[in-house]
């Protein structure tokens, strides 16, 4: 790879932020951190060891090369559109904006040569990476259907977050957390055409839901099963993947918590009456994974796409549109079903 | 770091079928008597593994004595044959003829199937994994056969090396492979392969230091090197010790413990990725030794286990060990720091 250590500014310094920024320390050999812009003056003021600023146009015109959008979801299309103006290469964290008319806001500013990818770090999970790997092997034929649970118990300081400000933040729990999981669908599986979701918002009571079902199914026959959830006392992460001759299931996820247990990846082959393991239940390799490097690695994939000017294919911005698209399809859906619903005990 | 637990459902005798096994360790006594006992041509060595000097005897076999480190724990031969003598006991050695001639072809389609097959999965899914872009393959002293059949096939790599000065291996056979019939200590590549493959040669090998610096030169900066081995801090070797089946020389000429395959790893610049004890034999071969020698010293936990526990429980507790590395089978992958 090309030598060069690419300038970077990162616009939010909230709980993204802070993981960019180590992220950025730890590859000093390709990137340096110029400054930080965040509008929040008692935050910039505990901030050490780099520039602060106040305004976006001052971190801008430092003369950076890379920007890492982690602003809430209100602000990232008209912080990335305005970087890549100026010719600046965007990292924007997910979800990318509130809704598919910003995705499409934003790709309508896409420049020839500038580089944009969004922060789906989930697939470059341990877990997930060795799945697809799989996957891609054919060992077991072609996916049938996948089926995923993610969710977390919200909290008290859940009440106060942005996240359940639908004027910032365009949705709730399924925009917010379950959008890693219907990426991975894509991942694995392409496009969605068929959209059903259900929704609900009974225990936290917020303007955004707390709960989301969502079923797919796209042409080549694959169905997806995602259940969001900001109800999920026990923090999960479960993703099964079925297909012709075996089965996987990535459970746990590595996080800076670990809340979500530990990752692995369980393995199995396809058993029928005329092997020697009982029928339903085969023999499982289960694979522990111990480092989530997927915050570095994403971010290296980021700097070799600059570097040595190739396209963005992973969690690039036609990813970002294909899942705004399907989230957005399930929210039509799950408002359909429920004014249908409300007529129906009317 | 990642490790892996598998259940699986062969047994010690489909691979290892006991009246062949008896044999070949009688033939390997005999040829270990005659060819490399001779006190003139051993050396003392220190921890193969971390290096200490500090060690105290632990047993003897085959009139060779085997030492258990004291830092580190690996059990090691001391005084040793040097590899230059091993290379010529492997090439002239009945018990190794035996081995490739009986043994080997009796038990050829179990092995193809339980660990040839997975095996190969696992070099060419964790290649995929780590290093996609990787061409170049080198295989160092396999003992069988099968082994070079499925290297052949393995058409991701475009590049295929087979370093074995031991197997009689036709190059008219194997138009895929480049064949090198000679040690890996007279070999001079360097900076020249993505993936090489480990399996059980740091047990037989000497010069343990020698062999990762040649692994180390041969690959290219974040090579891939898959590596597999008996560890002394699994459970059987543990509970049987001197009285351990598969524990003599010079086979196992070293048996690594996890902490002293860490510590050899850090010194020559490798960065572990995967340390997997997969092992599945380690409770059967330890019922087995008991049901043989009923005088057998073993705890009574131990003696309960494999006595009263019904096979759910012995394979509950087979994947703990394995979950916990503490199987004897070790399985590791390592990259070359760039």
């Amino acid at each position: 790879m090309i030598k060069k250590i690419l300038k970077c500014g990162i616009a939010g310094y909230g709980y993204m932020g802070e993981i960019r920024r180590a992220v950025i320390e730890r590859h000093a050999e390709s990137i340096e951190l110029v400054g930080i812009f965040d509008t929040n003056d008692a935050l910039c003021s505990k901030i050490q060891g780099t520039k602060t600023f106040r305004t976006l146009d001052e971190l801008l015109a430092q003369g950076i090369e890379i920007l890492f959008v982690c602003t809430p979801n209100c602000f990232s299309p008209e912080i990335s559109i305005k970087a890549m103006a100026l010719g600046i290469h965007v990292f924007c964290e997910k979800p990318p904006g509130r809704d598919v008319h910003d995705i499409k806001n934003i790709i309508a500013h896409e420049k020839n040569g500038v580089k944009l990818m969004f922060g789906f770090n989930h697939r470059f999970h341990p877990g997930i990476v060795k799945a697809k790997v799989i996957v891609d092997s054919g060992r077991f034929g072609r996916i049938i259907n996948l089926r995923g649970l993610y969710g977390k118990s919200g909290g008290i300081s859940f009440k106060k977050s942005w996240r359940n400000n639908r004027e910032i933040s365009g949705g709730g729990i399924l925009l917010d957390q379950g959008i890693h999981m219907l990426d991975l669908f894509s991942h694995f599986c392409g496009d969605f055409e068929d959209v059903k979701c259900f929704t609900n918002d009974d225990f936290w009571k917020f303007a955004v839901e707390d709960n989301a079902f969502v079923i797919l199914q796209n042409r080549k026959g694959q169905s997806a099963l995602c259940h969001s959830s900001a109800t999920f006392w026990k923090h999960t992460f479960r993703l099964d993947i079925t297909m012709e001759e075996g089965y996987m299931t990535v459970e746990g996820l590595l996080s800076k918590s670990g809340s979500y247990g530990r990752e692995k990846l369980i393995v199995a082959n396809r058993q029928f009456e005329d092997a020697t393991h009982a029928v339903g239940n085969p023999s499982e390799e289960v694979t522990y994974f111990d480092r989530d490097l997927s915050w570095d690695l994403e971010v290296e994939e980021f700097v070799r796409c600059i570097l040595e000017n190739q396209p963005v294919v992973t969690s690039s911005s036609g990813d970002a549109l294909r899942v705004m698209e399907i989230i957005e399809r399930a929210y039509e859906d799950a408002q359909k079903t429920s004014k249908a619903l409300q007529s129906f005990k009317s | 770091m990642k490790n892996i637990v598998i259940s699986d459902d062969y047994n010690a005798v489909d691979l290892k079928p006991s009246a062949l096994l008896k044999r070949y360790i009688e033939l390997t006594q005999e040829d270990v008597r005659q060819m490399l006992a001779d006190p003139k041509k051993l050396q003392d060595c220190a921890c193969p593994a971390c290096a200490s000097k500090d060690k105290k005897a632990a047993f003897t076999k085959f009139s060779l004595s085997y030492q258990e480190c004291s830092n580190c724990r690996t059990l090691y031969v001391s005084p040793r044959p040097d590899d230059k003598t091993l290379n010529e006991y492997y090439q002239k050695s009945s018990a190794r003829s035996f081995w490739r001639d009986e043994l080997s072809k009796a038990t050829d389609k179990k092995r193809k199937e339980k660990i040839v097959k997975p095996r190969f999965q696992w070099i060419l899914e964790s290649t995929r994994e780590h290093l996609a872009t990787a061409k170049t393959w080198i295989d160092v002293n396999t003992t069988q056969y099968s082994y070079v059949d499925a290297m052949a096939d393995a058409d991701i790599f475009t590049k295929k090396i087979l370093l074995n000065p031991y197997l009689r291996v036709e190059q008219s056979r194997y138009p895929h492979l480049e064949i090198i019939q000679q040690p890996w200590w007279e070999q001079s590549l360097a900076d020249s392969c993505d993936v090489m493959t480990l399996f059980e040669v740091v047990d037989h090998t000497s010069d343990v230091d020698g062999l990762l610096t040649a692994a180390s030169r041969m690959l290219k900066k974040g090579g891939l090197c898959f590596l597999t081995a008996i560890l002394s801090s699994g459970f059987d070797v543990q509970v049987l010790w001197d009285k351990a089946d598969n524990l003599y020389p010079p086979d196992r000429l070293n048996c690594l413990t996890v902490e002293g395959f860490k510590a050899l790893f850090a010194k020559h610049g490798f960065e572990c990725l995967e340390f997997s004890t997969p092992g599945i034999l380690d409770v059967e071969i330890v019922a087995k030794a008991y049901e043989n020698n009923p005088d057998l010293s073993i705890s009574r936990f131990v003696r309960d286990l494999i006595e009263s526990q019904d096979e759910q429980t012995k394979r509950s507790f087979q994947e703990f060990l394995q979950s916990a590395c503490m199987s004897s089978y070790g399985r590791i992958l390592i990259r070359k720091k760039g």
